[in-house]
This record gives C-alpha cells, structure tokens and sequence, in this order.
C-alpha cells in the first residue's frame, strides 16, 4: 500500500497492554457470564492473554525460550477446555442446566 | 541403679495396653488385677528409688533415647530421679494403689469397669511421666496427658450431660493455662537454648537471663499452674470435675494431678526464686484463693462441692508457701494434704455409696452409728484438714503460716490465719451436717443404709493412719525429715533468696497454738450451729425475720455477733458463688467460645456455594496486592 | 542427538507405566457379572508406587540435574517423591472398598491418582518455569477428573466444576505472573531468573510478577483469600479423594514455593515474605473461625486443613522474612506429619461412609456413640483429631513446635503466638468430634457391619503408626529435612 517498511519494531508495552487488556476481558467474562460455555470460552482468552505477552516477551529477549512455553500453553489450555467439556456433559446430563450460579449445594 | 527408673512409668503403660485391648472381652470383671499390680511394682521401685537417691547430692538423669534434634538443640527424652521427684513418685504411687483398691469395691458393677481401671493407670503413667520428666518438654508431656485422662475421666459417666459438660470446660479452662506454659517453655528455649533442668537452672544461676524475661518465664510457667491447680482465676473447672466417679475425684482433683502446679513453681524453684515479683505474684495468688475457696466453701450443699472448694483452698496455702520461698514446706503440705484429702473424698464416697447415690448433705444425717468406720475415719481426715494437733494438716499448715510470718508476710499470714478458721468451719459443718442430727434421707434410701466392703475400708482405714501420722515427717525446723530429705534439690533456690535453716523460737510455739484454737473455734462455731442449735442457720436464712427475736435471744449476746457475721459471710460466700464464680468467671470462658462461635456464624454467609463469588473473592484479593503493589 | 539423562525421573516413568497398563488391563478384567474384579489393577497401582519409592530411595544422595537443567534430582526432590509415593498409596489402599459401595470400581481412578503423583514429583523437582506449569497443570487436571468420579451424583458434579472453574482461574493468573517473570528476566529457570532479578530488588513490576506467581500456588494451598473452593470441593469429592487433594496438591504446592521463591525471586525477599506473613494470619483466622461452626465433619476437616495451610505459611512468611531458608525446615516437617494424620483422619470418614453408605452423611451427630459401636475407629479417630489439635507425643505437635521455633527463630515471635492461640482455638472444634464419639448418646442406632479390615486397615495402621512414631522419634524426620535443604541450598 505504498507504506514505508518500517525499521522501528513494536515497542514491548504495546503488547503489554494488549495482552493486560485482553486479561482483564477474560477475567470480567469468568466472573460475570452465568453460563459455563462462556466461562469455558473466557479462561482460553486469559491464557492467550498469556501467550501474547510470551510471545512479544521472547521477540523482546531474541530468544525462544517464550515461543516454547507458549506451545505448552496451548497444548495445556486444549487439555483443560477438554476437561471444561467433560465436567460440563455430566453437570447438564444431572442438573438440566449449565448456568453456574445455580450449583450451590454446598455451602457455609 | 537408673537401669530401672524407666519402669516406673512403663509399669502402668503396660497395664493400661493390655486392659484396654483385652479388657472388654476377656478380662472383664478381674481388670483391676493388673493394674493394681502394675502400680503396686511403681510403688516399690518409688521406694527403693528413694532409698537410693537418699543423701545424693547430685540427680540421677537417665536419658532414654534423642527426641528432638534441631542442629545444636537437643531434646533428649529423660527421666531425672532427685528426692523431689522421688517423694512425688512415693504420693503417685502409694496415694494410687489405695484409690486403685478402693475402686474395687466403689465401681464394682459398673458396665465401664475395665475402661475406668485402664484409664487410671495411663493417668497413672501420665503423672509419674510428669514428676520423673528431666526436661521441661517431656514434663510437658506429662502435663498434657494427665490433662487428657482427666477430661476422660471426668466425662466418664457420659450418659450424663453435665458430666460430658464438665469434661469440656476442664479442657477448655486448662487450654488457657496450657497457652501461658507453651509459652513459657519456648521462652525457656529461646533464652537458654535448652530445655534440660539442670542446663537451665545453671545458667539462671549464673545470671544467664535479664530480671524482666525471668519474671516472663516465671509468669507464663505460673500461669499453666494456676490451670491445672486451680488456682484463681482458673479455678472454676474443678468443682464441676466432681461429676466424675469419686475415686477420680480423689486421685486426680484432690492428691495428684491438681497438685502438678504445685510440682511445676516447686521444680522451678531457682527462676521463681531470681523474679521475685514472680513470687510475690505467686503468693498473693496463692493466698486470696485460699481463701476465696474457703469462703465458698461455706455454703455449698453437695459433699464433694465442699470438698473441691477445700482443694482449691489449700492448693492456695500450698502457692502461699511457694510465694515465700518455703519450697520444701509447700512439698510438705502437698503430701499431707493428699493423705487426707484423698481420705476425706474416698471417705466421702463411702457415705454416697451407704445412700445410694446421694450426694446433698441437706439429706444426710445421723450416719454415725449407721456407718461408723467410714464415720471415724472421715472424722480423723476433717481433723487433719482443719489442722488440730496431732493430726498431718496441723503440721504442714503451721508450717506454712510460719514461714510466712517469718518471711514478714503479715497480710499473708492474717488471711491464712482466717482460712483456718473458715476451713474448720465448713469442714466440720460437713461432717456435722452428714453424721449427727436426725435423719433427713427418705425412708427407702434410709433402710439401705450400709457400710462398705472391706477393699472400701481399708484404704480408709491406711488413709486415716496416714493423715495421722504424716506430719511428724515434717516437724518444723531441724527436725523435719522430709525437709531435709528435700535439701539439695531446693538449696539453690534457697541460695539466690538467702533463706538459712532457722530455729525454733517462742514465737514459732505462739503460732501454733494460735491457728491451733482459731481452728477449734471454727469447729465449735460449726458444732453450734449445727448441732447445739440447729434452727439457727435455716433462721439465719430467713430475712424478714422480726427484729424482737433477736431482742428475744439477745441473752446470748454472742451467738448475735456470731449470727451477724456469719449471715453476712454466708450471703456473701452465696453471692461470690453465684455471681462471681458462676457468671463473671464461667461466663468470660464461655462468652470466649460463644464470640468465636458468634464470629464463625456471622462470617459464614460468606461463603455462599456460588463459584463466582469464591472467584470474585480471588480478584479482590488479587486486586487489592495489584493496588497495593502499585501505590507502593 | 544426545538423551537426557533420565535417572532423575525414574520413579515418574515407573509411574506413568503404570497408569498406562492400569488403562490397558482394567478391559480384561470383566467377570460375568460385568463389573470387573479390580485386584489386579489394584496391584499395579500398588507395585507402580511402591517401585517408585524403592527407586527414590535408592536414589538418596544423588545430585544431578536433566533436561537442560529444567529439573534435578537430589535429597530434596527425593523427599517429597517418598513422601507422595506413601500418601498416594495409602489413599490407594483405603479406597477400593469405598468406591464398591458407591458402585464406581473402575481403574481409571487408580491410573488418575498416579498421573497427579507424576505431576506432584514433577513440582517437587522442577527448577524451571515451564516445567512447574506443566507439572501443576498435570496434577489439577488429573485432580478435576477424581474430584468429579462419582460423575452421576450432583455433589461430585458441583465440587469438580468448583474445582475446575477456580484452579484454571488461579492457574491462568499464575501463568500471567510467570509470563511477566520470563518478560523481567528473559529467563524461566529458578537460578538463571534470580540472578536476572537478583540486583533490581522490589521494583513494581517484579513485585507484581512474584505476586502473582505467589497467587497461583497460594491457590493451591488453599491460602485465605484464595481458599474458598475448598470446603465445597472436599466436601462433594469422594471421601478418598478428598483425603488425597488435602495433602498431596498442597505438599507439592508448598515444595514449589520454597523451591522458587528464595532462589528466583532473592531482590524480593522480604516483599514475599510479608506477603506470605499476611495471608498466613488471614489463613489461619478463616479456617479456624469456620471450622468452628460446622456440623459436618468432612467440611469440618476441609476448613481445619485450611487453618493448617495457615501455620504452614507462618514458616514460609518467615523463611522470606529472614531471607534464609531455615524456617523451611519446620515446613517440610510439618508436611510429612500432617500428611500421615489427615490422611488417617479423612480414611476414617471414608471407612464410615463404606459402613454406611446411604445413612451416613458425616454429620457430627453421627458421630455420637461411635466409642461403643465401633471402639477402634474411635480410638483412631481420638488419636488423628489429637494430633491435629498439636497434643504432645503426636505428629502434630512436632511439626507445629518446628515451625513455629522457625518463627521465632526469624524473630517472628508474635506471629508464632498468633498461630500458637488460633491452634488453642482449634481443640475447640477438633475435641467436639471426639466428645461426640465418647460422651453422646446417639440419636439412633446405626449399623456398622464389618470391623476395619484389608486395605483400609493397612492404611489407618500406617497413618497410625506414623502419627505417633513421628511424635515419639522425630529425629530422623528432622535429619533427612536437613539434608533435603542442603541439597537445595547448599
């Protein structure tokens, strides 16, 4: 499009903020969405908070270090949605329902 | 000769295993057989350890294996044998094995027989792990296990609620008493780097320690003894312990376990001796619960109430002596006052057994001639208790009250001097109110009256001989045997206070012959009141009785000075009871458990079962470090 | 290309193959009756932990370190991996009979709990970021499956989705922590972070990295305020489970902390430490204050493990406090003696609940009469709930005199009487169980049919044991915790 390829590479904070940004999102739909598949999809979004930050961190450093970890990242946040997934099949197969502030048996 | 100082506890350990695994099922009605035995072998190992340990100078300290090991700090688990803990391990032992006999017969039927004779010999091992410990962790030990047992045995009869209840507030009175001692023995370490006796003592000799952490140590330490003996204000679980079975109530609140406090400031006698603010503390302790007891005693209706008032009373003049550094004699009135006392509640017992269970002396009466052994020797153990000459109280308590005015204690010595006079009355009130008189039981529980068996009588009869006789162990000055037994353990202690060995003088004669008839005539006014005349003290009770009568009987002038006082000090002892004891003192240890209660409550709706308000809960916590971290 | 060294993770490769012919064998083992007679699996569960912990001990002594330094085996790895080894063992023996009354025997339970050892031996070990994250993340999601076992029943449910929603939350902000520890450092070893650190002190950004690292690992052992799932998750899980959540995940939590944070985050010391001083109290007041308000047992001991984090935290407080991993001593103590007696103590719930497995719902009024119903449990019981409390010639009273001799070692004393009162509290509600057993009357006769026996009494017998051999002779637990320091900080 005619733009000057640039020398000057993102500074660091901007994915500092971005990534701080897309946390609190996450953070907030965790706390405030009733339903589960939600929350589900709220806690991926705080981890690829996490992922952007390892990435830009490792861009920041010029090593892989941060690249690597962020591949464990994923691989775990997969396993962890699939557990999600679990809990939420036997909760709907029992309760009818997946809105969590229902599941309040046990308290005090 | 330490070779064998470990068994002396480890006999009882052993019996109390074996009874409680075999007991239920196989040894059934014949448990009391081993750990009778068991204890009669502590009994004789006590007495040849004491043959032995006789003249030493130096203790015996056995050390059984390393408990703790933190770096250079060690906590060897050790047995030290030197004549306190001997004379101790003889009263265990011996005072033991004749509540041990007498159990026999008073739990014969009982469907708990053989977890009560298990229960008492690992009282039994707890209180002699207590007074043989070499360190102040292994005491603490002993400590918490006697404590254990006691809460056991208190709550024995568990069908009952107030004995479950009582059970509790032991624990939880105890608990408080128990934090001061923790605290103190970390103190202990933290200051000196060990925990042995003689490590500690020697470099408190050697001014190991500044006055103010010596007084910290001697306070908090104090503080564990006013628990576990009663001492104001942590006196109030023991009249409610009385729910127990009465040989509990004699073994462990009135000889043994009680007197632990007593061992405690006895044992550490070279720290009371350098914080003498301490030791006042002790004293002054000592003596307004003396006679704060007593006064209660007064007007308590249930025998074994009278008689736990009366251990905490002079469990006060046993803290009275240690206040002025009488060590030896405090010592002495332990062991006197655990023949007696022991006789007086196994005696005691005997009359509840003769009625059935009744426990009110306000339905007793004319037992003399109905129970007489059990009448003779109960009045032998009130006789020893109210300190008439010959009898063992009369020795050790004039001991003490002479010590105390030697040490210039006046204050000290005026109140002792009242107790004595209270402690005749009620004493004597007791056994007035329980044997003399006409009968005030209905008829069926009258025609059942009966003397005891004979594994009843006995321990009586060899308890009475004792509280005979025990005193003359400790005649006072160069005479007494015990106190010069007891020597090379206190002269340390006595080094730091400068106390020389004095002798006899007039005025010591004085003294004694001053509590001597101060204590008769509380007998007598007792024998007045309730048996000369006895409408006086249901008169004396009425309020709104007209003014003429007293102008009507104002013949006998004295009787209306003794009818004024006594009726404001038995509303006085009523009102003490009721409001101090029963609603301050009870009431701060209840409200305590009821706050944290009130403030679990209240804090409960918290956790409200919502996922999303624990997590909320995370990010406020997580906000509030993001906050602080930031504004910092 | 070169292999790792692989000695450093035999005792974790023992165990992943067992778990993996746990898997593989349990299809074989169908009867006639279609439910399957478990022995088997039992025995490879049983031979794959036992295997481990030979190895472990076999491997005292050593000092190495693998795959590029992201993990190493000395005494103090080696420590923990017995120690995990024992209690995921004894939680393994007491829960066959309890799963076969609830009508969920299946080997997949067994092959879950060695994966979360796995996990918790890699925590143990880790000295690297990475691999912290990935070891946690293997225990918790291993931790969600068991706490969701009985998947038909709503309690189950409710305590696996608790679990779930707030361990992710925890871990994700953990992970955020680590992502801006690796940003401040360029660096995810312990070692190679700290000396990045080391100089630049409590800077804000370190601060919030340490900080929220700290948050996700307080998670786990379950520090006020990051402790509310915990009542309601140990309450809802299967009773073995809960057993197994209050000592193993907490243990390997607490290894992590004292292994990162003096070595990683040195600048920040005393930061951490009053971070840790102040959740500590916090800990302590809450589990106390609502343990003390419970009428259900199980939830009863849930809180009371709670008011444990507490005094465990009082020696990590201080262990930043004095910038000196000596405090940590009493730690570590503590954690071996408090695994053996709540081990016992929720074994025993479980062995109730197998006795009675619809009436007994843990209330304490169930309780009531236990002494003559069932004189042994009772006994046992009395002897757990003691050594809690911290009584003298218990477990309990050793680890709880070292930890706080390490607080008042760092000149902490205060904070060493705070927690030597709130445990004054906890008699409270510790004592009020064995009243029950001893001095009520129940209410109703309940039926216990069988006497402890197989399992489930090798089990309570160890715990038993342990519980007063640890009381009694303390040293050589002492001694091997100093040894385990020394490796690790030399």
């Amino acid at each position: 499009m005619g733009a000057t390829p640039t020398e000057m590479p993102i500074p660091v904070d901007w994915y500092l903020y971005l990534s701080a940004a897309l946390f609190i999102v996450g953070a907030a739909g965790v706390l405030i969405r009733r339903n589960l598949f939600v929350v589900l999809f709220s806690l991926e979004l705080m981890l690829n908070a996490v992922n952007i930050n390892l990435v830009g961190f490792s861009r920041f450093h010029e090593n892989l270090v941060g690249q690597n970890f962020v591949l464990f990242v994923m691989a775990i946040a997969a396993a962890e949605a699939a557990i999600g997934l679990a809990i939420a099949t036997a909760l709907f197969r029992n309760r009818q329902t997946l809105m969590v502030d229902l599941f309040d048996r046990m308290k005090g | 000769m330490e070779n064998y100082i470990w068994l002396i506890p480890v006999l009882p350990l052993a019996a109390f295993v074996i009874t409680l695994i075999f007991g239920k099922w196989w040894i059934k009605e014949a448990s009391h057989w081993l750990p009778i035995l068991a204890l009669a072998g502590s009994f004789g190992l006590s007495f040849a350890a004491f043959l032995q340990i006789r003249g030493a100078e130096e203790p015996v300290v056995v050390e059984l294996w390393r408990w703790f090991s933190v770096g250079s700090f060690q906590v060897p688990m050790t047995l030290q044998l030197d004549q306190l803990s001997a004379v101790m391990c003889l009263i265990v032992s011996g005072i033991g094995l004749l509540i041990f006999i007498y159990s026999v017969g008073y739990m014969h039927g009982d469907g708990g027989y053989y977890r009560f004779f298990a229960y008492m010999s690992l009282f039994a091992f707890s209180m002699l792990m207590l007074v043989l410990a070499g360190n102040y962790l292994v005491l603490y030990f002993g400590w918490e296990a006697v404590g254990l047992c006691s809460y056991y045995l208190i709550g024995f009869f568990y069908h009952k609620p107030e004995a479950a209840a009582a059970g509790k507030k032991a624990f939880i009175v105890n608990r408080v008493g128990d934090f001061g001692f923790g605290l103190g023995v970390m103190l202990i370490f933290v200051t000196f780097g060990t925990l042995d006796y003689s490590g500690v003592f020697r470099q408190v000799g050697a001014g190991g320690a500044s006055d103010g952490v010596l007084i910290a140590i001697a306070l908090l330490l104090f503080m564990g003894a006013m628990g576990k003996s009663a001492q104001f204000p942590l006196h109030v679980w023991l009249p409610d312990a009385m729910e127990g079975p009465t040989p509990v109530s004699a073994l462990i609140h009135a000889a043994t376990m009680v007197t632990a406090g007593v061992y405690l400031v006895a044992r550490s006698a070279v720290i009371f001796a350098s914080a003498p603010t301490a030791l006042l503390v002790v004293g002054a302790i000592g003596t307004f619960t003396a006679i704060f007891a007593a006064v209660i005693g007064i007007c308590q209706k249930d025998i074994k109430k009278v008689l736990a008032y009366s251990t905490i009373s002079q469990l006060g003049y046993m803290f009275m002596a240690l206040g002025v550094g009488a060590w030896a004699i405090a010592i002495f009135h332990l062991m006197t006052h655990a023949f007696f006392k022991a006789l007086l509640f196994l005696g005691a017992g005997s009359v509840i057994h003769a009625l059935g269970g009744e426990q009110d002396m306000s339905r007793m009466g004319g037992l003399a001639k109905r129970i007489p052994a059990t009448y003779y020797t109960l009045v032998a153990g009130a006789l020893a208790l109210s300190g008439i000459f010959p009898f063992a109280g009369f020795w050790s308590k004039d001991d003490i009250l002479g010590s105390v005015w030697r040490d210039g204690q006046y204050l000290f010595w005026a109140v002792g001097l009242i107790t004595a006079f209270i402690t005749g009355f009620y004493t004597f009130r007791m056994i007035f109110l329980t044997f003399f008189g006409k009968p005030r039981m209905d008829e069926a529980t009258g025609k059942h009256v009966h003397e005891s068996p004979w594994s009843m009588i006995v321990p009586l009869v060899v308890l009475a001989a004792g509280s005979l006789l025990a005193g003359f162990l400790g005649l006072p000055g160069r005479l007494g045997v015990l106190q010069g037994f007891l020597e090379p353990v206190f002269a340390p202690a006595n080094h730091v206070l400068g106390i020389e060995e004095h002798t006899l003088t007039a005025v010591d004669y004085v003294l004694m012959v001053v509590s001597v008839i101060v204590a008769a005539l509380g007998i007598v006014l007792a024998w007045f009141m309730y048996v000369r005349r006895t409408d006086l003290p249901a008169l004396l009770g009425h309020r709104l009785r007209p003014a003429y009568k007293v102008v009507y009987n104002k013949f006998y002038v004295d009787e209306f000075y003794a009818a004024t006082v006594v009726r404001l000090t038995v509303d006085g002892s009523r009102w003490l009871w009721r409001n101090f004891d029963e609603k301050i003192i009870d009431g701060a240890v209840h409200g305590t458990a009821w706050l944290w209660q009130q403030a679990g409550r209240a804090v409960r709706p918290l956790q409200t079962g919502r996922v999303q308000n624990y997590l909320l809960g995370m990010f406020a916590g997580l906000f509030v470090i993001v906050t602080v971290v930031v504004l910092l | 290309m070169q292999w790792p060294d692989l000695v450093p993770v035999i005792p974790e490769l023992i165990l992943l193959v067992a778990a993996c012919v746990v898997l593989l064998v349990e299809p074989f083992l169908k009867t006639e009756d279609g439910r399957g007679d478990k022995t088997a699996v039992i025995a490879i569960a049983l031979t794959g932990l036992l295997g481990a912990l030979v190895v472990s001990l076999a491997l005292v002594g050593q000092d190495r370190e693998s795959f590029a330094g992201m993990l190493v085996l000395d005494d103090w790895a080696v420590f923990f991996k017995v120690l995990f080894a024992i209690g995921a063992g004894l939680v393994i023996l007491m829960s066959p009979g309890y799963l076969e009354a609830h009508r969920r025997h299946l080997g997949e339970f067994y092959a879950l709990v060695l994966l979360a050892v796995v996990g918790m031996d890699l925590m143990a070990a880790a000295r690297d970021f990475i691999l912290l994250y990935v070891a946690l993340e293997l225990m918790a999601i291993s931790s969600y499956v068991l706490a969701a076992f009985f998947r038909y029943r709503v309690r189950s449910n409710e305590s696996s989705l608790k679990y779930f929603l707030t361990g992710s939350f925890a871990s994700a902000i953990m992970l955020y922590g680590i992502s801006l520890v690796y940003g401040l450092a360029g660096a995810t070893g312990y070692a190679a972070v700290g000396q990045a650190l080391g100089g630049r002190g409590g800077s804000a950004g370190v601060l919030l990295a340490v900080f929220l690292v700290a948050v996700g690992l307080g998670f786990k052992v379950s520090a006020a305020p990051f402790h509310m799932w915990t009542p309601d998750v140990y309450q809802g899980a299967p009773t073995p489970i809960a057993a197994f959540f209050s000592v193993g995940p907490k243990t390997a939590a607490f290894a992590a902390i004292m292994a990162a944070f003096i070595v990683a985050f040195p600048g920040a010391v005393q930061e951490w430490g009053v971070f840790f001083i102040v959740l500590s109290i916090a800990t302590m007041l809450v589990g106390n204050l609502y343990a003390l308000v419970q009428t259900n047992v199980k939830r009863m001991l849930a809180y009371s493990s709670i008011a444990h984090a507490g005094y465990l935290l009082t020696g990590v407080g201080a262990m930043g406090w004095a910038g000196n991993s000596y405090p940590g001593h009493g730690v570590m103590v503590y954690l071996a003696a408090y695994t053996f007696m709540n081990l016992g103590a929720f074994g025993l719930l479980a062995y109730l609940k197998t006795q009675m497995p619809h009436s007994f719902d843990y209330s304490l009024k169930q309780m009531a009469g236990l002494g003559r119903r069932s004189p042994w449990a009772a006994v046992l019981l009395s002897l757990f709930l003691l050594s809690l409390t911290g009584i003298p010639g218990t477990a309990g009273f050793i680890g709880k005199f070292y930890v706080f001799s390490g607080v008042v070692w760092a000149d902490l004393w205060w904070l060493a009487v705070i927690g030597v009162l709130l445990s004054v509290v906890s008699a409270y509600y510790y004592l009020r169980v064995i009243i029950y057993m001893f001095f009520r009357e129940p209410e109703e006769e309940y039926e216990v049919r069988e006497p402890i026996s197989g399992g489930m009494a090798a089990s309570l017998a160890v715990s038993a044991i342990a519980t007063v051999v640890i009381g009694i002779l303390p040293s050589w637990l002492w001694d091997s915790v100093a040894s385990a320091f020394n490796a690790l900080f030399d």
